[in-house]
């Protein structure tokens, strides 16, 4: 049975309720009656399937209603992540940009925000090779100029060890006691800046002066290996008098910073 | 609702009359409104594809029922429908009758081709739609509603049913114009 194109659109002009071309009016009537609107017997039942309908339709709506909590939860949860995200992306931004992060991670944000075009300061220098510690620029010395090399700041490690050996060797072996020991192992850990061993009430040369690298005769002549002629005159000086720096007071504390 | 109920309940209840027959027609038919109401809150689509969604649910349902008991194609003008529509008006009765004539015709057409005819009449779906929710090509889906059509042609010229008679394709005795 072959079936030309022309019969194809006819067929489907007769299924479709179009026009169609003369004798298959017949065919277009009888489609036409499949097609006429419900009946009375057929929608004689409309309340009560209606009725079953919505009932079935809220029954099915109760039921998707944990499957679409969960999603709503879900969905939540990703906006709430993503808002975190983006708050603390917001306020890593602003340490950033203040310097204020410690040193590696500052360093860290200076390459990322570099990258896009956002410009924050570098890892503070007083920072040193501590990638935990705070740069804090405030409590760094005007003239420091190289990071990691103020062994005030950093520490020198390489020699910290001998000198704790040192420290403990001068903590045996001395014959000095009492304040005077104290003095002697404060004076030798602190390199010559500590002013534990000072009698109370008399302040010391660092202390009248105010100049460290000047004050205290002690200081002067163990850091001058007594080549320092102006060691106690200039303690003296400054001090009013009151200093005991390049007296026999410093003789015994030579740690009088 | 009840507009969308009214539209389509006649439609699914015919095409189910033709698939499987009277006797199952109408509690199939609430089925797949139980169905409909269960599935509607995942259906996304126009109004076609929705006809067409609601008409692979019954198609299911015809598949479910001819897998327990052999297909029952009974007349859809049984006598009990005959009693319920003499207490409709004329035109109702005239229409309730050019109805049931014209299920009476598809449903002796072989089921393929009364199933084609039915989804495209009734459902309103083109060749590819009906092709897929019987699982054909749309070409095979053309050549049965071709061949069906034919058949019906030849079932109205037997029956005496011509141009001329006008509304005489349904079936009845006599001739309405004679």
């Amino acid at each position: 049975m072959s079936h030309s194109p022309r019969d194809m659109r006819n067929d489907d002009r007769v299924l479709d309720g179009l026009p169609v071309d003369g004798g298959a009016e017949s065919l277009a009537s009888l489609m036409d009656a499949l097609r006429v609107p419900g009946v009375d017997h057929e929608l004689s039942d409309q309340a009560q399937s209606v009725a079953a309908f919505r009932a079935a339709l809220g029954a099915a709506d109760t039921v998707d209603r944990p499957r679409r909590a969960r999603v709503k939860s879900r969905r939540s949860r990703f906006a709430l992540t993503l808002a975190l995200s983006g708050a603390a992306l917001v306020a890593t931004s602003g340490l950033a940009y203040a310097g204020a992060l410690p040193g590696a991670a500052q360093d860290t944000a200076n390459g990322v925000l570099a990258d896009l075009g956002v410009t924050v300061p570098g890892p503070n220098q007083h920072a040193g090779t501590h990638p935990d510690t705070r740069g804090n620029s405030a409590a760094a010395p005007e003239n420091a100029t190289t990071a990691g090399t103020d062994t005030d700041a950093t520490g020198d490690t390489s020699s910290g060890k001998g000198k704790g050996a040192t420290i403990s060797t001068l903590t045996r072996t001395t014959t000095a006691t009492g304040r005077d020991k104290g003095a002697t192992i404060s004076s030798a850990a602190s390199g010559g800046k500590s002013h534990a061993g000072n009698p109370p009430g008399k302040p010391s040369a660092h202390q009248s002066t105010g100049t460290s690298d000047q004050g205290g005769t002690g200081t002067a002549d163990d850091a001058s290996g007594g080549h320092d002629s102006h060691g106690s005159s200039t303690a003296q000086a400054t001090s009013d008098g009151h200093s005991s720096a390049g007296s026999g007071n410093a003789g015994s504390h030579p740690a009088a910073h | 609702m009840a507009l969308l109920w009214r539209d389509l309940h006649p439609r699914i209840l015919r095409y189910l009359r033709v698939a499987v027959g009277d006797s199952d027609a109408e509690d199939l038919t609430s089925d797949v409104w139980l169905e409909v109401a269960r599935g509607l809150g995942r259906f996304e689509g126009d109004k076609s594809a929705f006809r067409a969604w609601v008409f692979t649910i019954a198609r299911r349902r015809v598949i479910d029922v001819g897998r327990r008991v052999q297909r029952r194609r009974t007349d859809p003008m049984s006598p009990q429908r005959i009693d319920r529509g003499l207490d409709d008006s004329p035109d109702e009765l005239e229409a309730r009758l050019a109805l049931d004539a014209a299920l009476r015709h598809v449903v002796r057409l072989p089921r393929d081709q009364a199933e084609v005819v039915a989804l495209r009449v009734l459902a309103e779906l083109s060749a590819e739609q009906v092709a897929e929710i019987l699982g054909k090509r749309a070409g095979a889906v053309r050549v049965l509603q071709h061949r069906g059509l034919r058949r019906l042609a030849n079932e109205l010229a037997a029956e005496g049913v011509t141009e001329q008679t006008g509304g005489a394709i349904f079936g009845v005795d006599e001739p309405l114009t004679a």
